[in-house]
């Protein structure tokens, strides 16, 4: 009888385990052909970020590192930046601006010189006359911590302007980077976090996007005072530092024109109130087809066709000579 | 054996079926998901 019952529970001990290893054998071959968004935002974050200890950065870019990241080479410069390495002195007659995002400003998903940091440069660059776009945009940067890059990161460059763009989540609290735990390098964990999540956002009670997002502009909420106050603190910077801030506000991809006109609209208001100079390209979109801007079914950073439309709304409104001072 | 080679034909019996049903519902996925961050 004791034999009988040892015998089952190894079947069942062995079975279980041979399972989840063909599962995450399956999951493994499964990524190699169709990337997953959550895997790949995984692997983004545990190769190539770290911890700012100390910093209102709160985590940053590993310098010199590169990874193919959800179909993409991904190649992150000297500085931390997914850039090329721009020397320390300007080119004679070069205009430089600094470029602050997160992850649509970094080009998730989408290759370099697709993105709309180097579509602008194309478009407004002469040969006597070259600028140059700093981009510093990272995944998951809220504007606070754009505001850290440009006082920590480019305090000393020789800037002549501020392009920021800003994405609904800026306004998110500084999340605490922390090392992921062993399990998360198992694609069986982060893929159960993830249709966990899921299915609490469809059928559950968590929030989805829209509720989400509207909430991060709440009165009270835990990350809009501090969105206000680093808008205002980059106003200041710009203003100490004599340089023109431009304010580009992207739309949220899910659709078009999307349920956020009010929060659009309110955020334009605190962004002329800091100093900005505030460029909505979100109609630039208002005929498009949700899906053919996105870089994946399900992942609605824009891809190069986005970013396409994101760097003509742009260069449609702003004139560069904007940034142009005796370059 | 014959334990051993039923043990090896349910478990990949329910792998498949677990991949395949990750698999489906990954086409379901992403429109109420806003962007997150994973380590946090």
């Amino acid at each position: 009888m004791a034999r009988r019952l040892l015998f089952g529970a190894a079947g069942i001990v062995l079975t279980l385990a041979l399972t989840l290893t063909l599962v995450e054998i399956g999951l493994r071959v499964y990524s190699r052909v169709t990337p997953n968004v959550d895997v790949e935002f995984y692997r983004y974050a545990t190769l190539m970020k770290g911890a700012a200890s100390g910093s209102a950065l709160g985590f940053r870019h590993a310098p010199d590192t590169q990874a193919r990241l959800f179909g993409v080479d991904v190649a992150i410069n000297s500085r931390g930046f997914r850039d090329a390495e721009i020397p320390a002195e300007k080119r004679p007659g070069e205009t430089r601006v600094a470029l602050l995002g997160d992850s649509v400003t970094f080009g998730w998903g989408v290759p370099y010189g697709d993105r709309f940091s180097e579509i602008l440069e194309r478009d407004w660059s002469r040969d006597d006359a070259p600028l140059e776009l700093v981009n510093t945009g990272h995944g998951n940067w809220n504007t606070a911590q754009e505001l850290a890059a440009l006082s920590e990161l480019l305090s000393d460059d020789p800037l002549d302007g501020i392009l920021q763009f800003w994405y609904i989540n800026d306004a998110e609290p500084t999340p605490e980077h922390r090392d992921a735990p062993w399990y998360a390098r198992l694609h069986i964990a982060i893929v159960v976090w993830a249709l966990s999540d899921l299915l609490q956002r469809r059928f559950g009670n968590k929030e989805g996007f829209e509720d989400y997002y509207r909430g991060l502009y709440d009165e009270g909420a835990a990350g809009y005072a501090g969105f206000r106050s680093a808008l205002e603190r980059t106003g200041e910077v710009a203003r100490s530092r004599g340089l023109p801030w431009v304010f580009v506000i992207l739309p949220e991809f899910h659709g078009f024109p999307g349920p956020f006109q009010d929060v659009y609209a309110a955020v334009a208001a605190d962004a002329e109130r800091a100093g900005a100079t505030v460029v909505d390209v979100t109609r630039a979109f208002a005929d498009e087809d949700p899906a053919t801007t996105w870089v994946a079914h399900n992942d609605v950073h824009p891809n190069a066709k986005g970013h396409a439309l994101i760097a003509r709304a742009v260069a449609d409104a702003v004139d560069p000579s904007l940034f142009t001072r005796g370059a | 054996m014959a334990f051993l080679r039923r043990t090896l034909l349910i478990a990949l019996a329910l792998a498949v079926a677990l991949v395949l049903l990750i698999v489906a519902l990954d086409f379901f996925g992403a429109q109420p998901q806003p962007f997150q961050y994973i380590l946090h």
